[in-house]
């Protein structure tokens, strides 16, 4: 037992209960608020037509204004 | 503006630690100018989540882009107006730790046309302070000119084709009451013409670009807030790299593509008063060119007559972009009482401003954004 725990392996609670979390629904805490990520779907629709990395998905080219 | 439908794709591998039921409708507008184009959007997004485990979220938006460049399709000093709609709509089963989700969507424009398809599988674990998910993509889509039969169509057809396949992979912990990370690994082959049908090289004729590309990116991020200051802290750090597989023929045997840049993101939220709240955030953004790339309009014959591959497009070269911004957050609360307006006392409208500076030919831009998000 004690060599799995210095492995790692042995039970660990998790470090934050679901009585915990009041501060991880605020805003700037939650990865998914709706009208962020509208906001961050039209950031990445003009950044991908102004950079050439566009963060890492497919940009096809086009005959617009964006390409 | 056309899109890969990758963004609703990673909106999906970005998914929340804890489900939540959120059934909302949002509508936004957004503006973005610089000085030779300009782009409105109007959006409606609408979720419901069923407690039988069932969700379907679906938007559609226009994107109207007013453009005086060849970028836009036309000749200098002539204004074009290009109207693209699209349609999206993701239906996603929610089991006790685990979803999974598949998408659609639908974008089109005059000479551009998008199908884009997506699953994404997600698990929670640990005592749901963690989550994984895996998402798989693909996006079918055609292009032509309105002025001509391009040399990538492929006869009897008039236009091109261009095919891409996503991957990505996410994991999301929480790490303590008032901090959580995440990182993301994602990665597209793209297929087919990648250049824009309009644009031409100075004594070279219409661009021409590799067509496979492999995009890569790593992106971690933190969010850390500190109650004693109401606020909320988030930091996001992604590399990106590309490359093209098995061609070597970029300057001096070398792969054409091999961009890669380096982009940093703080955002700070500030609550204010109970109702209003406000974002600042700031993101920089430094970009290495593709191998193959010279700046044939400021340095004019810097492509030799044999190249292979050519472009004036200002995002395949050396670049540095900036863009702070401000954003205004208020809960409706206020108007509960005011007749009429009550009903939308429960929701939250948003404002922004940003100023996009960037050290391309493209010049700064104005962005300008408003929403409301009702909560049913």
């Amino acid at each position: 037992m004690s060599a799995l725990t210095a492995l790692g392996c042995a039970h660990t609670p998790p470090p934050v209960q679901p009585w915990q979390r009041e501060h991880l629904a605020k805003r700037g805490m939650r990865l998914d608020l709706p009208d962020e990520t509208i906001e961050d779907r039209f950031h990445q629709h003009w950044l991908g037509s102004r950079e050439g990395s566009d963060l890492g998905f497919g940009e096809p080219g086009g005959g617009c204004g964006c390409n | 503006m056309k899109r890969a439908g990758f963004v609703f794709l990673v909106a999906l591998v970005l998914a929340p630690v804890v489900a939540r039921a959120d059934d909302y409708v949002t509508v936004r507008g957004a503006y973005y100018r610089e000085p030779s184009t300009r782009v409105i959007q109007p959006t409606v997004e609408v979720e419901r989540d069923s407690p039988t485990g069932w969700d379907v979220k679906a938007h559609y938006l226009v994107d109207t882009i007013t453009s005086a460049s060849v970028a836009a399709g036309t000749s200098a000093d002539s204004i074009f107006t290009e109207t693209r709609n699209e349609a999206a709509l993701m239906v996603r089963k929610r089991w006790d730790r685990s979803s999974l989700s598949a998408s659609y969507k639908y974008s089109a424009e005059s000479d551009y046309w998008s199908h884009a398809f997506g699953l994404t599988g997600a698990q929670r674990f640990w005592g749901d302070t963690a989550n994984v998910a895996v998402s798989l993509g693909a996006s079918l889509d055609s292009l032509s000119s309105r002025f001509r039969t391009p040399a990538c169509a492929v006869r009897p057809s008039i236009s091109c084709s261009l095919d891409s396949y996503f991957a990505g992979l996410s994991y999301t912990q929480i790490l303590s009451p008032v901090a959580l990370a995440q990182v993301s690994l994602e990665s597209a082959y793209i297929t087919g013409f990648q250049g824009n049908l309009y644009r031409q090289v100075p004594d070279l004729g219409y661009e021409k670009l590799p067509s496979t590309r492999l995009r890569n990116a790593f992106a971690i991020q933190g969010a850390y807030y500190i109650p004693r200051l109401s606020l909320a802290l988030r930091l996001q750090y992604r590399f990106y790299l590309d490359a093209a597989p098995n061609d070597s023929s970029g300057p001096n045997s070398t792969d054409p593509w091999h961009v890669y840049s380096h982009t940093v993101e703080l955002r700070v939220y500030k609550t204010l008063t109970q109702d209003l709240s406000v974002r600042l955030s700031y993101r920089q953004y430094y970009q290495w060119g593709a191998n193959f790339w010279c700046n044939a309009i400021a340095q004019p014959g810097c492509y030799p007559q044999d190249a292979i591959y050519y472009s004036t497009d200002p995002k395949l070269g050396r670049m540095y972009t900036e863009y702070p911004e401000l954003e205004l957050i208020w809960q409706a609360e206020a108007l509960r009482d005011v007749p009429v307006l009550g009903w939308i006392a429960a929701g939250t409208f948003t404002v922004s401003y940003g100023r996009y500076i960037q050290s391309t030919s493209f010049g700064d831009a104005h962005v300008l954004q408003a929403g409301y998000t009702l909560p049913y």
